[in-house]
């Protein structure tokens, strides 16, 4: 496995169990490759970057992210790197929706690890203040976040992997007025710039269908209760709520609706059909619909592959993070591939000229304001599962 | 109309309840030795790791028999907390004891992590989704629980502490600890006892807390924020002022997120307690004497 940086609060338990078992397998798979076969890359290693929430409540996504990224760059790195050079991914911890860290994790990765492009942050509040740092130090970063404010800076240096969640909003009222023929709609978001930008996203695509939702609900990252909102909602008489909220309160908000018996139904963003979410709900997760990029058990033979892939390396399936990382690594590398001396600006270029590349989770094709993935998904849980729906372009 | 007003209050003292059993531990360990232990909140995350992470996930002991298991690591913990973390740091000045507890509070946050991961846990508890019918008012059978336990604790305590030696010599210790000893009273041993007692109290509000949150590194972090400010609130240092100061501070926030608006939730619950503090800034039931030695 080529050198990572390991957290120090990252060693022990699950993650060096996984780690002893990325570089025996390493190891073994090197071992059985003849010597002619194998094209170790020489040459200076190439410095990327990956800012993760490695600790902190989203820990298990940013070891989702940590184990995509090291999947992708192992393997990129087994077939010789980029211009025969390595690469190699300088991992940094920026908790999450964490303005301050990320930003502290972003800065450690440009002036002191000297990288040429970052992976991440994921959190649309992490993404947020780090931008103006990558536009000074021209180095480009690829980012899962899908606030629609991430990419409406404007700035050349921001690429998102990730459906924008203005796109998303707009797929996803449709699919709600025209399919669930919702017709009292009720909004509730988690109040951080992510669910804020999400739910303007979608008050703007029901507005564009003239519709005026009937309650507006918020809460935070660790509310725990949600009577009141539900009651409110029941009272209002809507039909189905939208909500734009991340893993924790998106089982929780789920469950308690059906303890309380309310009849209303449920649509919302990416989380409510990614793995954390089908845990934290149970039962109570079934009905609930979504827009999102990637789900499990996605019938597309390119998914199964993929799953197969990833499972023999970590003993368990690919979910959103890893998936989305997987590609943003590989797509830095082909970007990488084609720019004469390696280096952020020239990064940059080439990544603008990204057109139909084929990834695990969708085709890639750069657009003026950074954005690159164009299409997603509407999925309905059902027997503890997300299936797809309908596959929506934009 | 009055179904959901009734739902809005038992779910408010049910969150109320949580809050007043972390501020009963709070004020425990206030009174006996004189500090703010900042790790209180992250106790009842701990208890609730050991209960669903181990007790109920891998040694898949039947219900009941985990709670127990669970108060005994939450006792031993306690003595530890005691011996390794406070005795210490005693004769210090207060601040490095508080400090102490806010070191072992970060130690708490992460170790969890590194031992049971980073995914969170969801438990069903004893009762499952179960609710019951109260009124007309529809109820999750866990927080009734929530609410007895609270009462139950409550009136164990107060027995212990009026009509057992051990309660009389930890009231004694937390009066005066000089004077307890003078009188005979082993007061190391008896801080000790504070410890594990408080260390218990969490455990037990963990697995009540378990079904209702998820068991996850930060979920003693709100609690505990909450707790203080219900200590505020009902007079720090008050038992009685623990247990009001945390149900009100329950109903604030259910009434108030329904009737006023869920996104200044925080802005009411902080803003009664605000005022409680320009107008009777020692509480519902403190004392006005705040001096210490």
């Amino acid at each position: 496995m080529p050198t990572r940086r390991q957290n120090p609060s990252c060693r022990g338990g699950r993650f060096s169990r996984r780690a002893v078992l990325g570089s025996g397998l390493a190891a073994a798979s090197a071992a059985l490759l003849p010597a002619a076969v194998r094209a170790a890359p020489s040459g200076a290693p190439i410095p990327i970057g990956c800012s993760a929430a490695l600790t902190a409540q989203f820990a298990q996504n940013g070891l989702w992210m940590k184990q995509g990224v090291s999947l992708a760059a192992k393997q990129i790195n087994d077939k010789g790197g980029v211009k025969g050079r390595p690469v190699q991914v300088f991992f940094e911890d920026d908790q999450g929706p964490n303005p301050t860290a990320a930003s502290n994790a972003v800065i450690k990765l440009l002036t002191q690890d000297k990288v040429v492009a970052v992976i991440g942050p994921h959190f649309t509040p992490g993404v947020l203040p780090v931008e103006p740092m990558l536009s000074q130090y021209k180095v480009p970063a690829l980012t899962g976040a899908s606030g629609p404010v991430v990419t409406q800076q404007n700035n050349p240096y921001v690429f998102r992997v990730r459906l924008d969640d203005a796109t998303g909003a707009v797929l996803l009222v449709k699919y709600v007025l025209e399919s669930l023929k919702w017709k009292k709609i009720g909004l509730d978001y988690v109040n951080t710039a992510f669910g804020q930008s999400g739910i303007a996203a979608v008050k703007e695509a029901l507005s564009a269908r003239g519709v005026t939702p009937v309650a507006t609900q918020t809460h935070l990252d660790s509310t725990k209760d949600f009577t009141s909102q539900l009651l409110t909602f029941k009272q209002a008489g809507v039909d189905g709520i939208i909500v734009w909220t991340d893993d924790a309160p998106s089982g929780l908000l789920v469950k308690q609706m059906k303890t309380l018996g309310v009849k209303f139904g449920l649509a919302g963003s990416t989380t409510f059909s990614q793995p954390p979410f089908l845990a934290l709900a149970g039962d109570a997760a079934n009905g609930v619909y979504s827009v999102t990029d990637f789900v499990q058990s996605n019938p597309n033979p390119r998914i199964t592959e993929w799953k197969k892939v990833y499972h023999a390396v970590y003993n368990e399936d690919p979910e959103l993070y890893a998936t989305t990382y997987y590609d943003a690594m590989n797509i830095l590398a082909l970007a990488m591939g084609q720019v004469g001396e390696i280096s952020g600006p020239a990064i940059q270029e080439a990544l603008t000229k990204v057109k139909d590349y084929q990834g695990i989770m969708t085709s890639y094709t750069w657009s003026k304001n950074g954005d690159m993935v164009h299409s997603g998904l509407i999925a309905e849980v059902k027997g503890g599962a997300p299936q797809v729906i309908e596959t929506v372009k934009e | 109309m009055s179904a959901t007003v009734l739902q809005l209050v038992l779910g408010g003292l049910a969150m109320g309840a949580v809050y007043a059993l972390v501020a009963l531990g709070f004020t425990l360990i206030w009174n006996a030795v004189g500090i703010v232990n900042f790790a209180q909140g992250d106790l009842v995350m701990l208890g609730a790791y050991v209960v669903v992470g181990s007790c109920f996930n891998v040694w898949h002991l039947p219900i009941g028999l985990d709670l127990l298991v669970m108060l005994g690591v939450m006792a031993v913990f306690g003595l530890a907390f005691a011996v390794f973390v406070y005795s210490p740091v005693r004769n210090a000045p207060q601040l490095s004891a508080i400090v102490a507890t806010l070191g072992l509070s970060m130690v708490l946050e992460n170790s969890v992590v590194l031992v049971w991961g980073p995914e969170p846990l969801s438990f069903g508890g004893p009762l499952g989704n179960a609710t019951v019918q109260i009124l007309g008012a529809k109820i999750y059978a866990q927080y009734v629980l929530i609410l007895g336990v609270l009462l139950l604790m409550m009136l164990t305590q107060e027995g212990m502490f009026r009509f057992t030696s051990i309660g009389r010599g930890m009231r004694a210790t937390a009066q005066d600890a000089e004077a307890a000893r003078l009188m005979g009273i082993r007061t190391s041993r008896i801080t000790a006892l504070i410890f594990i007692y408080a260390s218990v109290l969490a455990g037990i509000a963990g697995w009540l807390l378990a079904p209702v949150f998820y068991v996850s590194a930060d979920m003693g972090v709100k609690v505990s924020l909450e707790a203080f400010a219900s200590c505020i609130l009902g007079g720090f240092g008050s038992i009685p002022g623990a247990l009001i100061g945390g149900l009100l501070l329950g109903v604030i926030e259910s009434l108030g997120g329904f009737y006023i608006s869920s996104e200044y939730i925080d802005v009411i619950a902080f803003g009664v307690l605000f005022v409680t503090l320009v107008v009777r800034p020692e509480g519902i039931f403190g004392e006005p004497q705040l001096e210490r030695p």
